[in-house]
C-alpha cells in the first residue's frame, strides 16, 4: 500500500518535472560502480555423482566401466591417473576417487586475476549510479542528457528519501540515541558524488564522468554497533529493505520512463527500460593496483543534479558523453 | 610419381616462380623444390622473402603497451619470438607433412582469412574424420595470460599445444617420433632449423617451439577499435571515428560484457579463465570441457573462451560451433542461457532489445582487422597450398 502511494506521488511529481524548462546546458552522464569486495554469489556446483555420470556416459558396451578405447582421445590421461587396479578400465569407484580429489586448475604463468563476482546491488553499490549509468550508455546528445539526468536525479532523490525514512523508523527502537545519531549521519551524509569532467571539445575530448568508489556499506555501520543478535538481525533486515526500496522496481520503472517521455524517444526509453531491469555484476576482487586518476581542477558544484563538475568548457557540445570509473580508468 | 602429378608440379613451379617475381618475392635458392629422384613425395615450392619478415616487436598501439596489458603476454623466457623462429613456424604451420597422410596442415583448419578459425563447424581430419569441436581461432594467443589452451585448457603452454593436434588420432595422426625424420628428408628444413635454433637438428621440441613462436607472432592490433582507442583518453569516451550505433554498442559492451571479455585493460578481448556460460544443462551427455579433463565437479561444462578480435569472421561460434551468427550468440546471452549447476554468476539474462543487439554487433564488427587477415607474414608460403587443400 505504501509502495502504491509512493508510486502515485512519483507520477504526480515527475509528470511535471520532466517537462520543466531547464536553465542550464550542461552535458553529463552517470556511470559504473567503484570497487568493493564481496563473496561470490555462486553457491552450488555440479556434484561428484554428476562427474561419475559424465564419465560413465562413455560406457558404450554397458559393462559398468569405461575402457581406454571408449574414452575420447583428449580424455586418455584419465586412464593413467585413475586406473588403480591396472585393468585398463575405469570403474565408478575409480572415477569417484578422481572426482573427489581433482587436481587444481593450473594458473599458467601465475597471472594474478582471480574470479569472484557478485551483484552490485547486493553489496551496497548505489542504485543511483546504476540508473545514471544506464542513461549514459544511451549516448544521448548533451542537451538531451542533461534534461534526462535532472529527471533521473529527482526521481532517485525521492526514492532514497523514502527509503531512508523507512529505515530510520525501523532501526530507531534498536539503537541508543548516540547510535541512532551516528547512523543517521552516515545514512544522510552525501554519498561520494560522481564527478563530471568536461574536456574542451577544442582539445578533442568528450565530456566524461568519473565515479568515486561507493560509500562504506551501511550494513557495516550496523555491525559496528555490536547489537544483540536478534536486534542486529532485525536491523540488517531493515537495511535489506532499504536496498530494495532504493532500487527502481517493477512499479517504479514505468514512472521514471513516463517522466522521460518527451525527452527520450520510444527506442531510447525502451533501451533504458531494458538496462534498468538488468542487475549489474561486478568484480569482487582487486587483484592488481590500478594507477590513480590524473589530477583534475577544483570542482564546481552543480546542485540540482547532485553531480560535481570539475571544469566546464564547451559543455553544450552536443557530443555524446562517456563514462569513466576509477576502477576502469 | 604419376604423369599427372609431374605435370602439375611443373606447372606449380612455373606459376610459383612467375607469381613470386610479380610479388617481389622469389623462390629462395636453398628453398627451391628438389628434383624427385627417389620416389619420395615431392617437395612443394616455398616462397619466402629474401629478407625475412619481421615478426619481433610489432608496432603495437599504446593500449597494448600499458603495464597491465603487457602482463597478459605469455611468452616464456626460453622461447622468445625471433624472425627466423617464426618463419620456420610459419612453414611448419602450413606443411601437410605434419599429418600422417600428408593431406592436412595446421592451416587446413585454421584459415587466415577466418582469423585462423575453421569456417566449417567441425574440422576434417587426416583420414576424413570429423572433430567433435569447432577449431578455435588463433588470434593473439600470445596474450592469453594463463597460457592454458584448447577449449578444455588441457595444454599448459603454446609449445605443448602445438604438438597435440599432430599426434591426435583424428586430426593429424602423425607420430612425433617419425616427424623429424619426415621433415629431414626435405633439403630445405635443416637450413631453416639452423637459422632458428643454431644447428640443423630437427626435434619434436624444436617443432613445438617454432610453431609456438609463429603463433605468438600472430597479433591483431589494427582494427577500427584500435584506431578509435588511440584517439581518446579512455575507452569509455566516445570514439570520434565510430558511428553512434558503434559507440552505443561499445557502451553496452563495457557495461555488460567487458567484465569477462575486456578485463581491466583496453587491448585484450580475452577471458582470463574458462567458464560455464550455460550452453547446456545436461551434465552427463554434453561436452564437459575442462571438467572432462580434471574431473573437478566445479569445472564441469567450463570452456575456454576465444578472444573476440575479428569475431565477425570466426563463425560458427562456441566450442561446438552451434551458433552460426553473432545474432545467435547475443540471443544466448540475452536469454541468460540454461541452468547448468556450474553456470557462471556473470551470465545473467540481459534481455537485450533489438536495437541493443544491433549496436553490440556493430561494435563487435569494429574489432575486425583487415590488415591482419591478409598479412602476408601469416599466409601459406607453399606455392601449391590452395591446390593441395583442394585435393
Amino acid at each position: 500500500m505504501r509502495r502504491s502511494l509512493f508510486v502515485a506521488a512519483m507520477l504526480v511529481l515527475f509528470g511535471a518535472s520532466a517537462l520543466a524548462p531547464l536553465g542550464r546546458t550542461a552535458s553529463a552522464q552517470v556511470g559504473f560502480f567503484g570497487s568493493a569486495t564481496i563473496e561470490p554469489s555462486k553457491e552450488t556446483t555440479a556434484s561428484v555423482e554428476e562427474v561419475i555420470g559424465r564419465v560413465m556416459s562413455f560406457d558404450h558396451d554397458g559393462d559398468g566401466a569405461v575402457g581406454a578405447d571408449e574414452l575420447l582421445d583428449r580424455m586418455q590421461p584419465l586412464m593413467d591417473r585413475g586406473d588403480r587396479d591396472g585393468n585398463g578400465r575405469l570403474d565408478r569407484a575409480e572415477v569417484r576417487a578422481l572426482a573427489s580429489a581433482p587436481p587444481r586448475s593450473k594458473n599458467g604463468v601465475g597471472f594474478p586475476f582471480s574470479g569472484s563476482y557478485g551483484f552490485g546491488d547486493e553489496i551496497g553499490f548505489s542504485s543511483r549510479s546504476h540508473v545514471g549509468g544506464a542513461l549514459g550508455d544511451l549516448r544521448l546528445d548533451g542537451a538531451t542528457l542533461e534534461r534526462a539526468l535532472l529527471v533521473v536525479s529527482d526521481f532517485m532523490d525521492a526514492l532514497e528519501a523514502r527509503a531512508s525514512s523507512e529505515l530510520l523508523e525501523a532501526v530507531e527502537p534498536l539503537l541508543t540515541r548516540g547510535q541512532l545519531s551516528n547512523f543517521r549521519d552516515a545514512l544522510e551524509r552525501p554519498q561520494p558524488a560522481p564527478v563530471l569532467t568536461f574536456r574542451s571539445q577544442a582539445e578533442g575530448g568528450n565530456p566524461v564522468v568519473v565515479f568515486r568508489g561507493p560509500p562504506i556499506p551501511i550494513e557495516r555501520r550496523i555491525e559496528q554497533f555490536r547489537l544483540a543478535p536478534a536486534a542486529q538481525e532485525t536491523a540488517l533486515a531493515a537495511v535489506e529493505r532499504y536496498r530494495e526500496t532504493t532500487r527502481p522496481g517493477d512499479a517504479e520503472r514505468p514512472v521514471l520512463l513516463a517522466a522521460l517521455e518527451g525527452i527520450l524517444d520510444n527506442e531510447q526509453r525502451e533501451n533504458f527500460r531494458a538496462a534498468l531491469e538488468r542487475r549489474p555484476v561486478v568484480s569482487t576482487g582487486l587483484p592488481f593496483v590500478v594507477p590513480p586518476p590524473p589530477p583534475v581542477p577544483e570542482p564546481v558544484n552543480l546542485d540540482r543534479t547532485g553531480f560535481r563538475i570539475r571544469s566546464v568548457a564547451n559543455v553544450a557540445s552536443g557530443e555524446g558523453p562517456a563514462v569513466v570509473t576509477q576502477q576502469e580508468r | 610419381m604419376s604423369r599427372r602429378s609431374t605435370g602439375r608440379l611443373v606447372l606449380q613451379v612455373a606459376c610459383g616462380i612467375l607469381g613470386a617475381a610479380l610479388a617481389g618475392d622469389h623462390v629462395a635458392g636453398a628453398l627451391a623444390p628438389a628434383v624427385d629422384t627417389t620416389g619420395a613425395p615431392a617437395e612443394r615450392a616455398l616462397r619466402l622473402p629474401d629478407v625475412p619478415y619481421r615478426y619481433v616487436e610489432p608496432a603495437l598501439p599504446p593500449h597494448f603497451l600499458e603495464a597491465l596489458a603487457e602482463r597478459f603476454d605469455n611468452t616464456p623466457p626460453d622461447n622468445p619470438v625471433t624472425d627466423a623462429g617464426a618463419r620456420l613456424g610459419r612453414v611448419l604451420f602450413y606443411d601437410t607433412r605434419l599429418s600422417a597422410s600428408d593431406t592436412v596442415s595446421c592451416g587446413s583448419c585454421h584459415v587466415q582469412a577466418r582469423a585462423f578459425s575453421d569456417p566449417e563447424r567441425f574440422s576434417r581430419g587426416f583420414e576424413d574424420g570429423r572433430t567433435d569441436r569447432h577449431a578455435m581461432n588463433l588470434v593473439n594467443l600470445r596474450y592469453h595470460p594463463r597460457a592454458r589452451f584448447f577449449w578444455d585448457e588441457r595444454a599448459g603452454n603454446l609449445e605443448q599445444m602445438t604438438l597435440l593436434p599432430i599426434e591426435n588420432r583424428l586430426e593429424m595422426g602423425q607420430s612425433l617420433e617419425r616427424l623429424p625424420e619426415v621433415l629431414a628428408r626435405d633439403s630445405r628444413y635443416p637450413a631453416l632449423f639452423e637459422q632458428a635454433f643454431g644447428d640443423e637438428a630437427i626435434t619434436p621440441d624444436r617443432i613445438g617451439r617454432a610453431l609456438a613462436q609463429f603463433l605468438r607472432s600472430i597479433v591483431s592490433y589494427q582494427s577500427r577499435y584500435d584506431e578509435g582507442r588511440a584517439l581518446v583518453d579512455s575507452r569509455a569516451d566516445d570514439f570520434p571515428s565510430f558511428t553512434h550505433d558503434e559507440n552505443f554498442g561499445k557502451a553496452l559492451f563495457l557495461r555488460n560484457c567487458a567484465l569477462c571479455h575486456l578485463p581491466s585493460q583496453d587491448a585484450h578481448f580475452i577471458m582470463t579463465a574458462a567458464a560455464n556460460t550455460g550452453l547446456d544443462d545436461d551434465t552427463a551427455n554434453t561436452d564437459g570441457g575442462v571438467g572432462d579433463i580434471l574431473l573437478n565437479p566445479a569445472e564441469l561444462g567450463h570452456f575456454k573462451s576465444p578472444g573476440l578480435r575479428n569475431v565477425e569472421v570466426t563463425a560458427p561460434y562456441m566450442h561446438d560451433g552451434r551458433f552460426a551468427t553473432l545474432d545467435e550468440v547475443l540471443e544466448h546471452y540475452s536469454s541468460g542461457g540454461k541452468d547448468h549447476p556450474n553456470k557462471d554468476v556473470r551470465v545473467q539474462p540481459l534481455n537485450l532489445t533489438d536495437s541493443e543487439k544491433a549496436a553490440l554487433v556493430a561494435f563487435l564488427r569494429t574489432l575486425t582487422d583487415p590488415t591482419f587477415l591478409a598479412d602476408p607474414r601469416f599466409s601459406d608460403p607453399f606455392e601449391d597450398g590452395a591446390l593441395r587443400s583442394a585435393e
